[in-house]
């Protein structure tokens, strides 16, 4: 090797669902499957395609294409709307997977993650059954396609995920990266965007091997310093930027907008319970503990207003979540206010934490191995509904206000 | 008022008192001494309204009287007096306080005496002698596991408990619990509970310095003060009011493992790991491994995800079951500070259970700590 | 004896309290500013702490360290700025904590709850849930609807109203000789003693109020171009809101005067001036003034642009002559 390169062979993935937004949405209604689905705006409008099913690929329709121009080349492709909460519900549950395998996860964006799997081979076997181990797993659970790359580094691992779609799984063995891109179109590499990738062809260059050959000095020459030299060296297939666990907004939210405007105290108790309840559960999955929980209101009109408060002890304890985001309900929403949306959340994630069990308030270690016993369960069965009865039935304490009080 | 007395004496006066003077409080008069003649002696006396002081100094009076002035320019001005003859005379008119010593002079303006809140002795309701050496080690064995975070303010508070069987301190802050006892020479006429301020506790600590008399205590009729008389010292305290939590009830009964170990290696160990753990929620994990006689161990690690790791092993006689439990290291090394024996015996259960720590011959005296929760 | 001017429902209510031992833990007072809800608690506090027979009797060191303000048990606890915070809570929690110090209760006057930020009150309704045996906590507020009802459903509620003027009166003649500023005073005061108190120690008070009505007299007198000059430099003066109590007061006094109601006129030296402004304005114009006066201070509680209210309001004024010169 020209440089030095890790002394310690790595792995890391790349993991993309392939056609997210329109594979939720033939999950959703089974009667899709299979046809040219276009999700986004309306063509009247100036909507854009966010995501085509391969069957709309097919027509040549792409993601960000003009939804007019889109119905040009398939004009019998159905159109829906999006549904993000979906969407965003679907990759949270895609996330979580991910976390179990490893907590080194960095969510690029709401389809798409790296994971650095380096030294998980003793946990879950080789970098490819791993692979294979997502792919069943997001398949089964989720009922999504996932496509998988991996290879030494994050270039070549996402490079190899976009070359093996849909629902490709590629390998890219140690020390072969450089002949892997070569034959790859040269605008393929992170780095060149239109500018770049017209000087370079009318350079000669139109493959990323063409590329590889010239030597450092001539790209340092030619496209510049900074520039020139990281292009250079990742047409050699070299790439050390790390997987930074997290990187995304560490939050974890739910939300829900009403079908009708809500005023009803029991109700939207009852909302934040469940809602504190799925949040801590995701916590858990992945290991943290939260240190504020918020909460987020929205009135009729769209006024949107969060509050947050934060938290005497780290949790990952639904309980503790609820009675915090029922705090700030008592201390930010008054009697007979009707709300259209109401959100419970939780910031200041640490993973690499824990938190102090108290002496006096004993019920927390009950309530820990419950709560541990209720993840196993929905583990198997993926059942809410247990722990949803679970929490209600500790809601009628007698210093609860009387819930009829706020109609 | 006019009197004389030595500089030593008054600047060894004010330092005792002027650890009651009030630092933020809304009446002006709690920021001064109170100046009184007693007998043939000088009375200082500083509140805050939950402790007061009274500090007597032998001194000259020619006329008796009395006047408060403010404590750091009294402090300030005796310490930096030449070690001779302080004369003081009040010029009641003005209420200012004439100050001579050698060649200098100097007049303070003080609040009238009046308007100082009054440090009653309490009539007395039950009278304990402890001696000293044995009070000053109970308090630091216990008076640090009351909270300083006074959101709950019973928590703030040593539990005193008279009975039969002696005197019983106990303090806890949520996370730990400390609880020392000592029999007493002659009973209580009948049992007394009150909880006084930690803080109080430790000031009583602090200027019972190298008094070898027995402290005297008393508690009021009121419940509502505790005093201790020291030679020449009295310190009042306020109580704190309020039901104190039933501690007995959450005091293991049993254990899974027993492990005894040198307190020395351990603390050092729990001090190394610290470096690490204060940067990851002062997280130690601690591993009992059996093994008798010294053939087991025990080991201590701390991960930080920034700075990395630290693993140390102890030789300990470990009896039971193998346990891995965290805890927050502050509260290891607290603890392990005030266990003045050879060696500490652990006792634990599970990783969510309380871990009960002793100091092996040290008499009555057991430490309860909380381990924390890992999520994974 | 209980030295409080009016209320005497409430000093009753509170006297048969003490009577009886039927302590509330909790009081909270509610009225309009300078009504005496901070006075009244704090003779409560005495009477709590008094070694008299009669209480609270005035001479015994408690009630006189109460009335000074230097009784180690007896706290006052305002908003710390515009807000009363969760830190002055928080001491004062502990505070309740320890026992009395040389009374028998310790009594904590909290002013002004309605500044209380939304955690303060949570932080207090600790203390009111489980309140210490031997303290007596007395909140006062404009009005019980502003705090948490969860606050107001564990205090004993004693809500002051203005007080008669009548008794104002008689109370001021035991101060003050002179009979006109006597009917002056608590005309102007509208039921409240303690600005009536005031007023007679500090007479920058009532001449403060002249220079108010000056202000709006010369508003009458001019034309659209120099009221919206006047609104800019009145923007900055230092009490927009006692300027517009006044005016508010002034507006009633023309109306007063329109329905030929002279005997109720707080205004009693500015007769001329507004039985002009009566005479050369219509009833509808006064009360739509008035109304304006009105819609203006709620809107200065929400931080409105003076500025822009106050030209809203002089346009929306009758333009009068009015016999008044030009003052500095």
């Amino acid at each position: 090797m020209t440089t030095g390169g890790p002394a310690v062979a790595c792995w890391i993935m790349h993991v993309d669902l392939d056609a997210f937004f329109a594979s939720v949405e033939e999950l959703l209604n089974p009667a899709l499957r299979g046809k040219p689905l276009v999700v986004g705006g309306r063509p009247e409008g100036r909507g854009v395609v966010s995501s085509a099913s391969y069957a709309a690929r097919a027509y040549g329709v792409r993601s960000a294409m003009p939804m007019a121009q889109a119905l040009r080349l398939c004009p019998q492709a159905i159109v829906v709307p999006g549904r993000h909460q979906e969407y965003s519900r679907h990759s949270h549950a895609v996330m979580d997977i991910l976390y179990e395998i490893t907590p080194a996860v960095q969510q690029i964006s709401i389809d798409e993650a790296f994971l650095d799997v380096t030294g998980c081979e003793r946990l879950w076997g080789p970098p490819e059954a791993i692979g294979r181990l997502i792919q069943r797993r997001v398949r089964e659970e989720q009922g999504l396609p996932i496509s998988v790359g991996i290879a030494a580094n994050r270039l070549v691992a996402k490079i190899a995920c976009d070359a093996g779609k849909p629902q490709g799984l590629v390998l890219v063995p140690q020390g072969e990266e450089a002949a892997f891109l070569a034959p790859r179109p040269i605008e393929t590499l992170w780095g060149v965007g239109q500018v770049t990738g017209r000087r370079l062809r009318a350079l000669g260059i139109a493959t990323i091997g063409d590329l590889a050959a010239w030597d450092e000095e001539r790209a340092v020459r030619t496209l510049g310093e900074r520039h020139g030299r990281g292009l250079w060296r990742r047409a050699q297939g070299l790439d050390d930027s790390p997987v930074q666990p997290g990187s995304e907004r560490r939050s974890i939210s739910q939300e829900q907008t009403f079908a009708h405007d809500v005023a009803d105290r029991l109700f939207l108790e009852r909302t934040m319970l469940r809602m504190s309840e799925a949040v801590a559960a995701r916590l858990r999955r992945r290991g943290w503990v939260a240190q504020t929980v918020r909460i987020k209101l929205r009135d009729p009109d769209f006024v949107t207003q969060t509050r947050q408060e934060t938290l005497a002890q780290p949790t990952d304890q639904p309980e503790a979540i609820y009675e915090a985001a029922r705090r700030l309900l008592d201390a930010h929403w008054t009697a007979g206010r009707p709300l259209r949306l109401l959100g419970v959340g939780v910031d200041g994630l640490l993973d690499e934490a824990g938190y102090q069990l108290t002496l006096f308030e004993r019920d927390d270690q009950r309530r820990i191995r419950l709560n541990q016993a209720l993840d196993e369960i929905r583990d198997r069965f993926g059942d809410e509904a247990i722990t949803r009865a679970a929490l209600l039935r500790r809601q009628h304490r007698p210093e609860e206000p009387d819930p009829t009080e706020g109609v | 008022m006019k009197i004389s007395c030595l500089q030593e004496n008054l600047s060894k006066g004010i330092a005792i008192v002027n650890r009651a003077v009030a630092t933020r409080s809304t009446l002006p008069v709690l920021s001064n001494i109170l100046l009184s003649t007693d007998e043939s002696r000088l009375k200082l006396s500083a509140t805050n309204l939950e402790i007061g002081i009274n500090c007597w100094i032998g001194a000259k009076v020619e006329q008796e009287g009395a006047t408060t002035v403010p404590a750091r320019l009294l402090a300030d001005l005796v310490n930096s007096l030449p070690a001779e003859r302080v004369d003081m005379e009040l010029i009641t008119r003005t209420q200012t306080l004439n100050l001579k010593a050698g060649r200098f002079e100097a007049n303070i303006k003080g609040i009238d005496a009046q308007e100082f809140p009054l440090i009653l002795v309490p009539e007395e309701d039950m009278r304990v002698q402890i001696d000293p050496d044995v009070l000053r080690q109970m308090i630091d064995r216990v008076a640090f596991a009351a909270a300083s975070d006074e959101s709950r303010p019973v928590l703030t508070g040593v539990l005193a408990d008279f009975s039969d069987d002696g005197l019983t301190l106990a303090a806890a802050d949520g996370y730990r619990l400390s609880v020392c006892t000592t029999e007493l020479e002659q009973a209580p006429e009948q049992p007394t509970s009150v909880i006084i301020p930690a803080r109080a506790l430790q000031e009583l600590r602090r200027i019972s310095g190298e008094q070898e008399e027995p402290v005297e205590m008393l508690v009021s009729s009121g419940r509502n003060q505790a005093y201790f008389h020291l030679k020449d010292i009295d310190l009042v305290s306020q109580l704190v009011e309020g039901t104190f939590p039933a501690y007995r009830q959450i005091m293991p009964t049993t254990f899974n493992t027993e492990t005894i170990v040198s307190t020395a290696d351990l603390l050092k160990a729990v001090r190394m790991a610290f470096i690490f753990a204060r940067d990851a929620s002062n997280i130690v994990r601690v591993q009992m491994v059996p093994g008798g006689e010294n053939s087991g161990r025990m080991i201590i690690s701390a991960t930080s995800a920034e700075h990395g790791d630290n693993v140390s092993e102890i030789d300990a006689t470990v009896e039971g079951k193998p346990i891995e439990i965290a805890f927050n290291a502050r509260y290891l090394i607290d603890a392990l500070d005030v266990m003045d024996t050879a060696q500490v015996s652990i006792q634990t259960r599970d990783a969510s259970s309380p871990g009960t720590f002793k100091p092996v011959g040290g008499g009555d005296f057991v430490h309860i700590i909380m381990p924390m929760h890992i999520p994974r | 004896m209980w030295q409080v001017i009016g209320h005497t429902w409430a000093v009753d209510l509170l006297q048969r309290s003490l009577a009886s031992q039927r302590l509330a833990h909790a009081y909270l007072i509610t009225g309009p500013d300078h009504i005496g809800k901070t006075h009244l608690a704090l003779e409560f506090a005495a009477a709590l702490n008094c070694n008299g027979e009669e209480v609270p009797c005035h001479h015994c060191t408690p009630c006189r360290k109460t009335v000074q303000g230097t009784h180690p048990d007896v706290q006052v606890i305002e908003p710390e700025g515009a807000r009363l915070k969760i830190d002055q809570i928080r001491r004062l929690q502990y505070d309740l904590a320890l026992s009395p110090h040389e009374g028998r209760r310790r009594v904590c006057v909290i002013s002004q709850f309605e500044r209380a930020t939304t955690e303060a009150a949570n932080a207090l309704l600790k203390t009111l849930e489980e309140p210490p045996r031997h303290v007596v906590l007395i909140l006062t507020a404009s009005d019980a609807s502003l705090l948490l009802p969860t606050i107001v459903s564990r205090c004993q509620i004693l809500p002051l109203r203005s007080v008669p003027t009548p008794i104002i009166e008689a109370a001021l003649r035991e101060r003050i000789a002179e009979e006109a500023r006597v009917q002056l005073i608590a005309a102007l005061a509208g039921g409240r003693v303690g600005w009536a108190l005031q007023a007679i120690q500090e007479p920058a008070l009532l001449e403060q109020r002249q220079d108010n009505a000056r202000q709006m007299l010369q508003v009458l007198c001019h034309g659209r171009a120099r009221r919206i000059q006047q609104a800019e430099m009145l923007a900055t003066h230092e009490d927009v809101q006692g300027m517009l109590q006044t005016w508010q007061l002034c507006w009633r006094d023309v109306i007063l005067l329109q329905h030929h109601c002279e005997e109720l006129l707080a205004n009693t030296d500015l007769y001329e001036e507004l039985a002009q402004i009566a005479t050369s304005s219509s009833p509808e114009q006064a009360s739509t003034a008035w109304q304006s006066t009105r819609t203006m201070l709620d809107q200065l509680e929400k931080n409105v642009n003076a500025r822009l209210a106050l030209e809203v309001m002089f346009l929306s004024w009758p333009r009068v002559e009015v016999g008044v010169t030009d003052s500095v």
